[in-house]
C-alpha cells in the first residue's frame, strides 16, 4: 500500500541552517550541506528544505548552494524560497530539485502557480500553508508580515484546490520549535474530499506521534526540532528513524 | 560511458550524480550528433507527455531515437516520464504520437486508485525479474498523476499498487522503462541504477 513519509524541514537562513521557534528567533544549527549529508547517510525518506531569507527579501534561490545540497542527497529534495519565474523552476529541477514548495505566491500570483502546474505537473508543486491557531479556530499565518490573517484555514483549503497541488504542507506556526506535538485537530477542520496527500508540520517531538500519524493515514509528517535538536537546552543532534523504526512505519 | 539525454526541465543532475557517486562514467547530451554516438542512454524526464514530446520533434530527435533504440539496440532505461515517453500515447496534454517503442497508452488515475498524484515510497510486485535482482523489499520513490495500466505480461518487470495496481516497471529487448526515480529512491536506487550500468546489455 502507500507509504507514509517522514520529513525533516531544514530552515536556512543567509546560507546557514537555523531552527525556528514560531517562525521566529532563529538559533543557528550548522552547515547546511553536511546536516544533508548526514540525513542522506541515514537513508531519510525525503527532505524539505526552506530558504527563510530569500522568500523574505524576494531575492532568488542560492542556485550555488542548492546544488551543493542536491549533489550530496540521494533522497527526494524538495525546496521553497524566493521562487517566482518559470526559468527558476527549470533551474531548480536541472540541479535534482524534486519538487517545490510555494507560499507566498499563493497570495500574490495564482496565474504563476497554474503555469507552474501546466509546464511541471501537480507532482511537482507543494502549497503550504501555515497555519496559527486562535480563538477555536485555525487561520493563515502571514510569515512576511508576521501577522495572524482573518483567512480560515478550511475557506483557504478550499479555495487553494483549484491549482491542483500535488500535495499540501500544513505547517502549524504556534507549535514550531514548540516540542508540543503535532496538531492533528487541524486535520478535522479541512475538507480533504479531494484526497490530496497532506503532510502536517510543527510540534513533532516523539516518534509515538509518528507512528500515530500512520494509523491516521496521513501521507507525510514533518519536523525540524525533533530531526535537529535535542533536550532542554536545545542542544543540536542531527538524527532520524533508526533502521527498526523506518522498517515499522513501511509495514 | 552512459549518456543521459538532456530532456527539457529534467532531473539530469540527480541521475548524473547518482551514476558518478557509484563510479560509472557519465555524460549529458543534448542534441542528434551527440545521440548517435550514445552506446548507453538514459531518458529522463518529470513535465508532461505532449511537451516533452514537443521539445524532442522541436529539436529533431524522435527518429534518431527511435532508430538508436529500435533499430541499434542501444540499451536504453526511460525514468518517469522517460519510461512514459516509451509508450504510444497518452491522455496528458493535446494528443500526440509517443516513441511507440511498447503500443499501449499512459492513462490518468482515475478514481480507482486512491492518491493523485502517487507521490511517495512504494514496493514492487515482481513479475519478471530474471537477472535484475530486484527484490520486494526493495522501496522506490514514485511521483506521477499518469500511468500504465497494461503491457504484455512478458513486457512487465514489476507491478506497484496506488489502490489499484499499475506497472511500475517494463522490459523489451534492450529497454528498460521504471515509472520510479531510482535517482531518488537512495541505497534500492543504487541497486537499480548499477544494474542498468554494468549487467544490462542486449
Amino acid at each position: 500500500m502507500f507509504n507514509f513519509r517522514v520529513i525533516p524541514v531544514l530552515t536556512i537562513n543567509e546560507g546557514k541552517l537555523v531552527k525556528t521557534f514560531k517562525f521566529n528567533n532563529n538559533t543557528y544549527v550548522g552547515d547546511p550541506i553536511n546536516t544533508v549529508k548526514i540525513f542522506n547517510n541515514k537513508f531519510v525518506d525525503e527532505l524539505i528544505i526552506l530558504d527563510i531569507s530569500k522568500s523574505i527579501l524576494d531575492l532568488e534561490p542560492d542556485f550555488e548552494n542548492i546544488k551543493s545540497i542536491c549533489s550530496e542527497c540521494f533522497s527526494p529534495i524538495t525546496y521553497g524560497g524566493g521562487v517566482s519565474k518559470i526559468d527558476h523552476c527549470i533551474k531548480l529541477f536541472e540541479l535534482g530539485v524534486e519538487k517545490i514548495v510555494f507560499n507566498n505566491v499563493l497570495f500574490e500570483d495564482r496565474k504563476f502557480l497554474d503555469e507552474f502546474v501546466k509546464i511541471f505537473g501537480s507532482q511537482s508543486m507543494i502549497l503550504s500553508l501555515n497555519i496559527f491557531f486562535q480563538k477555536d479556530d485555525y487561520f493563515i499565518y502571514d510569515y512576511r508580515k508576521k501577522k495572524i490573517t482573518n483567512i480560515k484555514l478550511k475557506d483557504f483549503f478550499k479555495d487553494i484546490l483549484s491549482i491542483y497541488p500535488g500535495e499540501i504542507l500544513i505547517y502549524s506556526v504556534d507549535r514550531d520549535g514548540s516540542k508540543r506535538g503535532l496538531d492533528f485537530n487541524i486535520l478535522e477542520s479541512i475538507d480533504n474530499t479531494a484526497n490530496i496527500p497532506i503532510i502536517l508540520a510543527g510540534g513533532l517531538n516523539n516518534y509515538e506521534e509518528i507512528l500515530e500519524a500512520k494509523r491516521m493515514k496521513l501521507d507525510a509528517v514533518a519536523g525540524s526540532y525533533f530531526f535537529t535538536m535535542h533536550g532542554k537546552f536545545n542542544s543540536i543532534l542531527i538524527s532520524y528513524l533508526n533502521s527498526r523504526q523506518i522498517e515499522q512505519i513501511r509495514e | 560511458m552512459i549518456s543521459i539525454l538532456k530532456l527539457k526541465s529534467g532531473n539530469i543532475s540527480s541521475v548524473e550524480n547518482m551514476l558518478k557517486f557509484l563510479g560509472h562514467k557519465v555524460e549529458i547530451i543534448t542534441n542528434k550528433s551527440e545521440l548517435l554516438k550514445a552506446k548507453k542512454l538514459i531518458l529522463p524526464g518529470i513535465g508532461s507527455f505532449d511537451e516533452t514530446m514537443n521539445y524532442l520533434k522541436q529539436n529533431e530527435l524522435i527518429e534518431t531515437l527511435r532508430l538508436l533504440i529500435i533499430k541499434n539496440e542501444v540499451p536504453t532505461l526511460g525514468i518517469c516520464m522517460g519510461m512514459q515517453i516509451l509508450l504510444s500515447s497518452s491522455e496528458e496534454g493535446k494528443p500526440c504520437e509517443g516513441l511507440s517503442v511498447f503500443p499501449q497508452k499512459i492513462k490518468k488515475f482515475d478514481k480507482n486508485f486512491s492518491k493523485v498524484p502517487h507521490v511517495g515510497w512504494n514496493k514492487l510486485e515482481i513479475i519478471n525479474s530474471q537477472e535484475m535482482f530486484l527484490d520486494e523489499k526493495n522501496f522506490f520513490y514514485f511521483s506521477h498523476s499518469y500511468f500504465l495500466e497494461k503491457i504484455l505480461s512478458e513486457n512487465v518487470i514489476s507491478l506497484s499498487v496506488n489502490g489499484s495496481k499499475f506497472v511500475s516497471s517494463i522490459k523489451k529487448n534492450n529497454v528498460i522503462g521504471a515509472q520510479f526515480h531510482p535517482e531518488k529512491s537512495h541505497k534500492y536506487g543504487f541497486h537499480f541504477l548499477d544494474y542498468f550500468a554494468e549487467k544490462f546489455y542486449v
